[in-house]
């Protein structure tokens, strides 16, 4: 547990100050690029797995010549091909696959990091917060079997339901998303959310307006 | 009648209008004064100080359901005292140039939180005294009335943030 909230702050405290340097506008299209990503993983897995082996099946098969047997309407051969390569993902090492998605939507951000230019901000730094949690939230389940790993995210992940516990059958969508967001391991998140981004918010704005004010003067 | 969190949502989006409206270097000083108001409150409330309160009020034959509607009405009177002062009256300006809309909108909103918050938390505190309000309420209200600001943050964090401002704003 202790390893889990070590990785969850520096992985925040990196992504913020690297979000306050590159700006709001960098920071807030890598946090829908990385939430995009963390959707598919957390409600697609299957698919993830079954895509990426099948773009492997499909490149080992070029380059092992099964092309060339399905061109010369050889079938049998272009089958007995794709019988020998090997699936790289299997039920025991779907997780694997499912960090790379999450690595390569990290890779993208980075990338329009060095690509995108924008002024250093605070908003920046609060996407950057939120980017360095949901990062934190989509990999740790990934390389630990820990339950206690999995960080609640509100709206994309679903709660699990303690037996015996009382949640109301919402009958509408919103009424779920209440409910949901009512659950107080969620509160509890909402509650540091609301408290870091008042702080951040009041404190950078006095800050930079006292700042602002002085060179004016100066 | 509608459900009683439409009105408290509308008054937050009255407020982060009103913040466009007059900037954030003025609405910066309201959130201060809230601030410091709802410290006074919590500080009163939570300590021996709202113990002593309680015994005397108890000793005086008041019931536990009256003394929490005096706390909250209380709670209530001052924050609605405190901000009418702070946007009628003499306000707490902070340096800055320039108008930017969105940060005026967050500063207001901030402010609406804190106040129509708060009134939420202590008239619900009080079980709802001078106004008809019954359950069974919505989802979002039983969501919302979790992550109210005296719900969520102690009388730490109210003196805390203000006395920060504070000092960032009167350091060079």
């Amino acid at each position: 547990m202790f390893a889990a909230i070590l990785l969850l702050a520096t992985t925040m405290a990196i992504f913020g100050v690297l979000s306050y340097l590159k700006g709001a506008k960098w920071a807030f299209i890598s946090l829908l690029i990385l939430t995009v990503a963390f959707v598919l993983v957390e409600y697609r897995p299957d698919t993830i797995v079954s895509t990426i082996n099948g773009l492997y099946l499909g490149v080992m098969l070029t380059l092992k010549g099964g092309l060339g047997a399905l061109a010369s309407g050889d079938l049998e051969e272009a089958k007995a091909t794709l019988e020998n390569i090997k699936r790289p993902f299997t039920d025991q090492n779907q997780n694997l696959a499912l960090l790379l998605v999450i690595l390569g939507a990290v890779l993208v951000g980075l990338i329009l990091a060095a690509w995108m230019k924008s002024k250093p901000g605070v908003f920046g730094m609060i996407w950057g917060l939120a980017y360095g949690y949901l990062l934190s939230a989509a990999v740790l389940p990934l390389i630990s079997s820990n339950p206690a790993a999995t960080l609640p995210v509100p709206l994309l992940r679903p709660v699990e339901r303690v037996p015996g516990a009382a949640v109301a059958q919402a009958s509408n969508t919103f009424d779920q998303i209440f409910t949901r967001l009512a659950q107080p391991q969620t509160v509890q998140i909402l509650a540091i959310m609301i408290g870091a981004f008042i702080v951040l918010l009041l404190l950078f704005t006095v800050r930079s307006g006292v700042k602002g004010g002085a060179k004016k003067k100066g | 009648m509608g459900p009683v969190e439409v009105v408290f949502l509308v008054v937050i989006a009255i407020f982060g209008a009103i913040g466009v409206v007059r900037g954030w270097q003025r609405e910066l000083g309201v959130t201060t004064m809230l601030l410091l108001a709802l410290f006074v409150v919590e500080f009163v409330l939570t300590t021996p100080v709202g113990a002593r309160v309680e015994s005397f009020l108890s000793d005086a034959n008041v019931t536990d359901a009256q003394i929490i509607a005096l706390q909250s009405m209380a709670a209530v009177g001052l924050l609605l005292l405190v901000t009418f002062i702070s946007y009628q009256g003499l306000g707490l300006v902070y340096p800055g140039s320039g108008k930017n809309n969105f940060l005026s909108l967050m500063i207001g909103l901030v402010n609406g939180y804190l106040f129509a918050g708060s009134i939420w938390y202590y008239l619900a505190r009080a079980n709802w005294p001078l106004v008809n309000v019954v359950p069974d309420f919505s989802s979002f209200y039983k969501f919302f009335v979790q992550i109210l600001p005296p719900e969520i943050f102690g009388w730490q964090f109210f003196i805390l943030l203000a006395v920060g401002m504070l000092i960032i704003r009167v350091i060079r």
